[in-house]
């Protein structure tokens, strides 16, 4: 036999005879499938809210028939009247909460002035919120990489602990080699965790096995790859374990925590989002002052906006329903070019973001994942924009009645139109997985420079390995590797 | 008791004779610096936007035309949120809690317009402030410092030397566990006094008693966690032969409790005590409110009795003879009705969330991190106790607020032609605006001593841990 194969056998079955090994890939696992189970039965209650919300509107609908008598106008009627909207869960939400507890999913909208009803934050415990979700998004981005540091961080410097480092060197092959198949091995390791909780997911959810499935499993192995060419890099450096087990750690802190936390401050401080507040103040302070002007003040610029009602004939000298609800869309009007200020100003944000991304690759695949789940900022604005559609639609189809006086007796809730948005159908974001790829890329650049070096370095009883981070300042100089094994005799 | 002494000094000379320990203190502490500067900076700017805010609200309602004092009611007004004076330093829940919140009659509203509801997903990666390093990235630090500190030494074979030399092995490890914490202590220490001097000298916080007893507890309850952490360190180290196996249990250790179990926990929480979604509170509250019967409904029996009951009181026999308006005496009641029903919903919703906080914080006793955390963002005033205490304040501001609209009504407007008639504006500077009362720092306390007690309880395990340990094993190498 190939005497480098009968060396890979070997390795890879002191791989699988390590407990430790076994065991956190299991409860990687365990975490994995419990995190999609919890995902899949939060969608599953979010569904039940949803399927409950028509009902619930019947309830309504029956209750202000009971409370109003059928000549009451449907001015009134439609002033109480609230309609459910709702952002539908796809397959992949259960993957990735993202923003979705922040935003809420569901709520009711009802025909008065829109703009103070877009911004309404969900009623949730905000600590749950501070801490994040246990989800399938958290065990492949933040915890994969923290076990990838875990088997993988003495891959070199294994052979200094075990005393192995002259027998590895004597062997006819490179070294550079010889850790590139002990890192394919625990990367295959890996890969198999992480493909079999995606297989996992895809049964459990019922993912359409598409190009975005594709894409996904792609990213998340270029993830995977990107990690363990951090760990070649560290390991061509030559230093102990204690050293390597650190700085990945270090790298780990900096890359999935310390370095999204600062871009965040950055771009809040740098793309401020002000106006939602006084955006509503404004619409506030205008539709309140329709109150005390004459009503052809609000009457006729909204005939302007909508000449079709223009012959409708309003009482000037008291309250009538087709100026209350002109005045609630003047004062939505009167604040348009802020609303779309303000939305543009968390467009920008979001843009920003996926510009950071590029450079952070766990932020990348979070970005991919969210807008595959459709729980990212951009499908929050573009449901805000289908609750927008939505409230022009109810217009189109109540002004009719309401301009022609009708009662509660020619509403027919059948007929009224319902809210849809199941997501704003966004492409793959290309840009995330090309950040993910380039990264992976120019580390790639660096391999070959970290493989010279490798084989290069003379054999390391001309340095001294450290035994841990700083223990040394006042110790003695460390015994070569080979000795370690038996200093606790010789003392 | 001179062995110990020695030994710590030993240990925080060591310490500062690294290179590497060196330039990793540096690193945290440029960072704590930056996080003070730019979260000061933050916060500064939104106090100073959320009080003119507060202002302009109230200028703006001085400012009305006359108006039918309903009319007015529905105009409403503001609360805006202040951010807690301590919250530069641990900012908590304070970027997922809205900022504002509009008061009108009928209805409790939520605050709206939170700092994540405003950003990108990256709000999930948080922000990176002085309590986050203090509590996830300086106990790495301490780690790092203390793995080597028994195990590397009997590796070496010093540890061994030094027991044989008669050296008493209890006051080598405490004074290992001391000295480590002084090395910290002594860049840590004036770094915080600097920067609770600097936020007192700008005006950031205000240096009364209040605030300086608020600082006192966090620079406590940060000594007894770091403590725990030292202790921690120690205590791995010296059951390892060998300073790498110290260090990977401890970075195992530091994934677990401080990376996945306050995750895990809290999700686990808040699967164990589900609370209600927007939709689920807003489909309950529409409910809850058909159930009472609205003012409208001339069946409705509690306003026929109260109908009956204003008659009596005023020996009248038709609404239009009272010496009231009897719309506004049912505005007052109605009002009355429906606060008292979305008072008792929301309470039970607070409290079914406090009992997820509560069910986590159990978890909590098995990671440090989750009791600190609480502890911290309690004292900062930027817990979800706090948060309560201002919804709360500000429904009962509102409810105030609307019945004394509803009092104009009742006494200052007309039955006849009702809606016809306006109040003069002078009556709207009798209407003061929102004003925040901080709870006190005894109350907050009360609130978070659990989490308290469970960080102390630590730092006394853990302490006693290497006591007992050392006892038993502390010769035996």
């Amino acid at each position: 036999m190939n005497p480098f194969v009968a060396w890979a056998r070997l390795e890879l079955r002191q791989l699988l005879r390590a407990r430790v090994l076994l065991v956190t890939a299991s409860l990687l696992l365990a975490a994995g499938v419990a995190a999609i189970v919890d995902g899949a039965a939060r969608v599953a209650a979010e569904r039940e809210i949803i399927a409950a919300l028509e009902p619930a509107l019947r309830e309504e609908e029956s209750y202000l028939r009971k409370t109003h008598a059928p000549h009451d106008d449907l001015g009134l009627v439609l002033y109480y009247l609230a309609m459910p909207i709702a952002h539908e869960p796809n397959e992949w939400t259960a993957l990735s909460t993202g923003l979705r507890d922040v935003h809420p999913y569901s709520r009711h909208l009802r025909f008065i002035g829109l703009v103070p009803q877009l911004y309404q934050t969900d009623i949730a415990n905000p600590l749950k919120q501070l801490a994040g979700s246990f989800d399938y998004g958290f065990v492949l981005i933040f915890l994969v990489p923290l076990f990838i540091i875990g088997v993988s961080y003495d891959v070199r410097s294994r052979d200094d602990d075990l005393g192995t480092e002259a027998l590895v060197c004597s062997q006819p092959t490179r070294l550079s080699r010889l850790l590139a198949v002990r890192l394919a091995l625990r990367a295959a390791l890996v890969s198999a965790v992480a493909l079999a909780l995606f297989a996992f997911a895809v049964a459990w959810l019922g993912l359409p096995l598409d190009a975005r499935a594709g894409a996904f499993a792609l990213a998340s192995l270029a993830y995977v790859a990107l990690w363990f060419v951090l760990v070649f890099l560290v390991a061509s450096l030559r230093r102990s374990s204690a050293w390597n087990a650190i700085t990945l750690v270090g790298a780990w802190m900096a890359w999935c925590v310390l370095l999204p936390a600062m871009v965040n401050l950055a771009i809040l401080t740098a793309s401020p989002a002000r106006g939602g507040v006084e955006l509503t103040l404004a619409q506030r302070q205008e539709m309140n002052a329709g109150w005390d002007r004459p009503k052809r003040a609000t009457l006729d610029p909204f005939f302007a906006r909508r000449p079709e009602w223009a012959s409708t004939p309003v009482p000037e000298d008291r309250f009538s329903w087709p100026w209350y609800y002109a005045m609630h869309e003047m004062g939505d009007a009167h604040v348009a070019r802020q609303v779309e200020a303000y939305h543009a100003a968390l467009a920008r944000r979001e843009r920003w973001t996926e510009r950071a991304a590029l450079a952070l690759p766990p932020l990348a695949l979070q970005l991919l994942l969210d807008r595959m789940a459709d729980t990212d900022m951009a499908t929050e604005l573009a449901f805000r924009d289908s609750i927008a559609a939505y409230h022009e639609q109810l217009k189109r189809y109540f002004y009719p009645l309401v301009f022609n006086y009708k009662g509660l007796a020619a509403f027919d809730l059948d007929a009224v139109p319902r809210h849809r948005f199941a997501g704003a159908g966004q492409p793959v974001p290309l840009s995330a997985l090309g950040g993910l790829l380039g990264v992976l890329a120019l580390l790639g650049a660096v391999l070959p420079r970290a493989i010279r070096r490798i084989d290069a370095t003379p054999r390391p009883e001309a340095r001294a390995p450290e035994t841990s981070w700083f223990a040394g300042a006042r110790m003695p100089r460390k015994r070569a590797a080979g000795e370690r094994g038996r200093a606790g005799g010789m003392i | 008791m001179r062995a110990l002494f020695t030994a710590a000094r030993h240990e925080a000379i060591r310490a500062f004779r690294n290179r590497t320990f060196r330039i990793a203190a540096a690193l945290v502490a440029a960072l704590l610096v930056a996080a003070f500067l730019l979260e000061a900076a933050r916060h500064t700017g939104e106090a100073r936007q959320r009080a003119a805010l507060q202002e302009l609200v109230h200028r703006q309602w001085v400012d009305q035309p006359d108006r039918h004092p309903h009319r007015a009611a529905h105009y409403g007004s503001f609360a805006f949120r202040p951010p807690s004076p301590l919250g530069f330093f641990d900012p908590g829940l304070e970027s997922f809690a809205g900022t504002s919140l509009f008061l009108e009659p009928h209805q409790r509203n939520a605050l709206s317009f939170s700092e994540a509801a405003q950003s990108s997903e990256l709000a999930r990666f948080g922000t990176p402030s002085a309590a986050f390093v203090l509590q996830v990235l300086l106990p790495l630090l301490i780690f790092c410092m203390t793995f080597a500190s028994v195990a590397g030494e009997r590796e070496a074979g010093t540890w061994a030397l030094a027991i044989s030399q008669g050296v008493d092995a209890r006051a080598l490890i405490a004074g290992k566990a001391l000295g480590t914490l002084l090395a910290v202590a002594l860049w840590l220490a004036p770094l915080l006094a600097l920067a609770l001097a600097g936020a007192m000298l700008t005006g950031v916080l205000d240096a009364s008693g209040d605030t300086l007893v608020r600082a006192a507890l966090l620079g406590g309850g940060y000594a007894v966690y770091l403590t725990a952490c030292t202790a921690l360190g120690v205590l791995v180290s010296s059951f390892h032969r060998r300073a790498q196996g110290a260090l990977l249990t401890l970075l195992g250790l530091w994934v677990a409790l401080w990376i996945v179990v306050p995750r895990l926990a809290t999700q686990a929480a808040s699967r164990l005590h589900p609370t209600p979604s927007r939709a689920q509170v807003e489909l309950d509250l529409a409910r809850a409110i058909r159930d009472v019967g609205d003012s409208h409904d001339p069946g409705n029996p509690h306003f026929q009795e109260l109908q009956r009951r204003t008659l009596a009181k005023h020996g009248a026999s038709r609404v239009e003879d009272l010496p009231v308006n009897y719309g506004g005496v049912v505005m007052r009641e109605g009002e009355k009705v429906t606060t008292a029903l979305f008072n008792d919903y929301y309470t039970r919703l607070f409290d079914a969330h406090r009992a997820q906080d509560g069910l986590a914080l159990q978890a909590g006793l098995f990671t440090p991190l989750l009791a600190i955390r609480s502890f911290s963002m309690g004292l900062a005033g930027t817990d979800a106790h706090h948060l309560v205490d201002f919804e709360q304040q500000a429904e009962a501001h509102r409810y105030a607020f609307i019945q004394h609209l509803n009092q104009l009504h009742i006494t200052r407007i007309r039955w006849h032609n009702d809606k016809a008639q306006r109040v003069d504006r002078a009556e709207w500077s009798e209407l003061s605006p929102f004003e925040h009362r901080r709870p006190p720092a005894g109350w907050a306390l009360s609130r978070v001593a659990p989490a308290g007690l469970a960080v102390l309880a630590w730092a006394a395990a853990l302490s006693l841990g290497v006591a007992l340990f050392t006892r038993r094993h502390g010769e035996a190498s």
